[in-house]
């Protein structure tokens, strides 16, 4: 698993490779707090995770809530077929906002103010 | 100093076993509940001497740690502790129990320390996770841990009344397993959600869900002797967990996120104003008999959850192998926390209970004559609002359709309803007297209880489907692999002439026009209709009236028949809304045969084919009735005047209709007698008929008319 995060204008840009699970998820959180201030937009970009578990949208979830209640925005994109479908199967995909790409999701953050 | 130190001290272990840090745990509630830094398990049984905790990692095949439960954490019969440090964020960690104790069945002991038991109490159950996929284990069944943290939003149960209810019971896996149904994960609750809107075209609004506590497809070791195949246990009336949803159901039981996806479905469902009824069956598990394998209850504590014979053999009111203790105080806490369970965590609305009666049963299964538990459940505070409905007969030979205790409460699959309007759309005489008792719901069987107490139905899971049931005069079962033997005799039914698919253009003709009588008679009855999957698109089951064991096209809906028998889905379609739109179809309670509102007419009245006289007599087989509008909801509401003619003589019969009030005039809503598009009309653009005073009813034919304001 690794985490590179890119810093733009409209958002923060944090890219997940590998697997998102139990094993993964409390550096994920660390490393994404740590790059955020308070008010920023955030871009999660799930292109590369290869696999996503229960645990893992769970950790999405809470962090998702936590930068909404700073002030700031979080959204998903670049999420595969098989992911999206698990998380509208399960209900999760309607609690979040999503992208289709990088650059919607930008032009969209910016927009957000 | 450099120490951090804990918070508390009540969360920090007290002893330790091996790499594992323990604390006494607390003896309720029974099952695995995570708790701050780690997992209080709890397990009741009164004859175990000891018990260890079994932990698996996900899948694995043999154990990663034994826990013997230390013995100064018992309390009375409740073997419990905390143990730390195990990863509930994941769950990746599955959990068994192996009880010692006396093996002696003689005496109705079972211990044997080899086996591990699934806890009955688990939440989640791992081993099925892709139905049909069969796993070899020393654990099959595996309990896992769930996040209780499901996001519901607004929802809650919609606690529709239950005379509003049209119910549609159906099977998960055939409702979208045939590739006609054209949906991306077939077989699933998935699936169910994105068939919503099939449900809402049909207009039902309420889903009936056969058995989805989690069992194992895999239990027969028996063959088709036709095919060949492997017979399935496809209907899942065999419970191993129950408060765990099936596995194999879900497209995510291969991340372990099953529970999530049923509560979407349910949530989604009832965005779209339908309830979610579950058949429950409490009244024996998938252990069976002596033969049976040792799952849970056997081996934990067999002589508590099963009702013996003092020889130690097991009682068999259920037909299936043994008979679950339900009048134990024990299992019926058991029973009552499931049912607490599903309908504070999945928000289900109402339960039916498969062969209820044998929860009226004593510990030897004698029956009794105030039944704890069916109190229980019908007093209970967490089950107030939801719908209990008692399949109200066992395979022992109580037979309770309309003498169940129902404590105001219970409702029951009307049975007699059933058989009776069977009798009368094959044209049997001798039954009219009683045809109107069912079409009035029943009021000889539940007057005291309202018509809600009567569930109505023609056809369910158990038995023919609609089309086979004028398609057959015997069943059809070898495929089953019980030489015909299994199933019932009494069905009931009729061929048309010809046993079997036919192509001949009069029989199909005269069976359609059957399937469309009985839906009618089924939707103008006052009471609470079910239909059957499958029934709304003329399904055929090939004559077999027990498809329990069949996972293929026998029970899978096959969605192509959705246009080639677009004229029967557009009846039920019609049927079902004409019933949403006339109150006067869903009084709560019975009918009085007077006028208390003054409108000149009894809330319903009788007539034959000359008005205000009915002919009862035994040869008889036409009967007509008309409502009346201002006694709609028992006078609650106004609706329009209806007047149904059955005519399920072979003859053409003139019917006189009763005069309206001035300025009311006859419409037509439907008339099975004539081809379609015109047997049918949808709600509300009925058709006015020319001749007001008479209308000819053809042979075996059913009209329905509206009376409105010209």
């Amino acid at each position: 698993m690794e985490v590179y995060i890119e810093k733009q204008e409209q958002a923060t840009i944090i890219a997940i490779t590998g697997q998102l699970n139990s094993h993964t998820t409390a550096q994920i959180q660390d490393d994404v707090l740590a790059a955020i201030h308070a008010g920023d937009h955030v871009l999660l970009d799930m292109s590369r995770v290869t696999y996503l578990s229960s645990a893992g949208l769970r950790m999405l979830l809470l962090l998702y809530r936590r930068i909404r209640d700073h002030h700031g925005v979080m959204a998903l994109t670049g999420l595969s077929e098989e992911v999206s479908d698990m998380m509208s199967i399960t209900g999760f995909l309607d609690l979040f906002t999503t992208f289709e790409n990088r650059m919607i999701g930008l032009q969209a953050l910016k927009k957000a103010g | 100093m450099a120490f951090d130190l804990p918070d508390r001290i009540d969360n920090q272990p007290t002893h330790q076993y091996g790499q594992y840090q323990l604390r006494a745990g607390k003896p309720y509630p029974f099952g695995a509940s995570i708790v701050r830094n780690g997992v209080n398990f709890a397990i009741f049984s009164r004859h175990a001497v000891s018990c260890t905790l079994v932990l698996f990692r996900h899948g694995e095949p043999t154990p990663m740690a034994e826990i013997p439960f230390p013995k100064e954490f018992m309390v009375g019969d409740v073997f419990t502790m905390t143990v730390f440090g195990l990863d509930s964020s994941e769950r990746d960690f599955e959990y068994g129990f192996r009880m010692e104790g006396l093996f002696a069945p003689h005496r109705g002991h079972w211990f044997n320390p080899d086996h591990i038991l699934l806890d009955p109490y688990a939440k989640a159950i791992g081993g099925r996770d892709v139905w049909g996929e069969y796993v070899e284990s020393i654990y099959p069944h595996r309990a896992q841990l769930i996040f209780d943290d499901y996001d519901w939003e607004e929802d809650r149960p919609l606690e529709i009344p239950i005379e509003d209810l049209v119910i549609y019971e159906m099977h998960v896996r055939g409702f979208t397993a045939h590739p006609s149904s054209e949906v991306k994960y077939p077989g699933t609750y998935a699936a169910i959600r994105e068939k919503i809107p099939y449900l809402k075209e049909l207009g039902v609004n309420c889903v009936e869900l056969m058995p989805v506590f989690e069992f194992d497809e895999h239990e027969y070791d028996r063959y088709n002797p036709i095919t060949g195949e492997k017979l399935i246990n496809y209907w899942g009336y065999s419970t191993i967990g129950f408060f765990a949803p099936k596995t194999g159901y879900a497209a995510t039981g291969r991340y372990r996120m099953q529970v999530d996806e049923l509560k979407t479905l349910i949530k989604d469902l009832h965005r779209n104003g339908i309830e979610v009824i579950l058949d429950v069956v409490f009244n024996h598990t998938a252990e069976g008999n002596e033969k049976g394998p040792t799952i849970s209850f056997r081996g934990i504590d067999n002589k508590t959850y099963y009702m013996l014979a003092p020889d130690g053999n097991y009682l068999n009111f259920s037909g299936t192998g043994n008979t679950m203790n339900c009048n134990n105080p024990v299992v019926r806490n058991m029973v009552l926390e499931c049912l607490r369970y599903w309908v504070s965590e999945y928000h289900i609305d109402g339960f039916r209970f498969d062969l209820a009666s044998i929860l009226g049963r004593d510990q030897y299964g004698a029956p009794l004559a105030n039944p704890p538990l069916i109190e229980t459940l019908a007093y209970d505070p967490i089950l107030a609002k939801c719908k209990l409905i008692a399949e109200a007969w066992d395979a022992g030979g109580m037979y309770q359709v309309g003498t169940f205790p129902a404590y105001g409460r219970w409702a029951e699959w009307n049975g007699k309803y059933r058989d009776t309007i069977r009798r009368f759309l094959r044209s049997d005489g001798g039954i009219i007297w009683e045809v109107a008792e069912r079409l009035q719901g029943s009021p000889d069987l539940y007057y005291s209880r309202g018509t809600g107490a009567s569930i109505n139905f023609i056809t369910c899971h158990d038995g023919f489907s609609l089309r086979d049931l004028f398609s057959y005069n015997y069943k059809h079962n070898i495929a089953n692999g019980e030489d015909n033997r299994d199933g019932t005799n009494d069905n009931y039914s009729w061929n048309c002439g010809w046993e079997g698919d036919s192509d001949d253009p009069n029989i199909i003709a005269l069976r359609h026009k059957l399937i469309k009588n009985a839906v009618s008679l089924l939707l103008v009855s006052q009471g609470v209709p079910m239909i059957l999957m499958g029934d709304e698109i003329a399904h055929t089951k090939s004559g077999n009236n027990n498809t329990y064991c069949h996972d293929n096209e026998l029970n899978w809906m096959n969605w192509a028949l959705k246009d080639e028998n677009s004229e029967i889905f557009r009846f039920f379609k019609h049927m079902i809304a004409f019933r949403h739109a006339h109150p006067t179809l869903r009084n709560r309670r019975h009918f009085v045969h007077r006028d208390y509102k003054g409108s000149g007419y009894p809330d319903i009245s009788w007539h034959g084919t000359r008005s205000w006289q009915p002919d009862w007599a035994d040869y008889s087989r036409t009967i007509a009735f008309m409502l009346c509008g201002k006694h709609a909801k028992n006078g609650e509401i106004e609706d329009d005047y209806l007047y149904v003619a059955a005519n399920m003589h072979w003859e053409t019969h003139r019917f006189e209709m009763p005069r309206l009030p001035p300025k009311f005039e006859w419409y037509l809503f439907a008339d099975t007698g004539l081809p379609t598009p015109l047997d049918i009309n949808e709600p509300g653009a009925e058709v006015r008929l020319r001749e007001q005073r008479y209308y000819t009813v053809k042979a075996r034919s059913i009209i329905i008319l509206v009376g409105k304001p010209i």
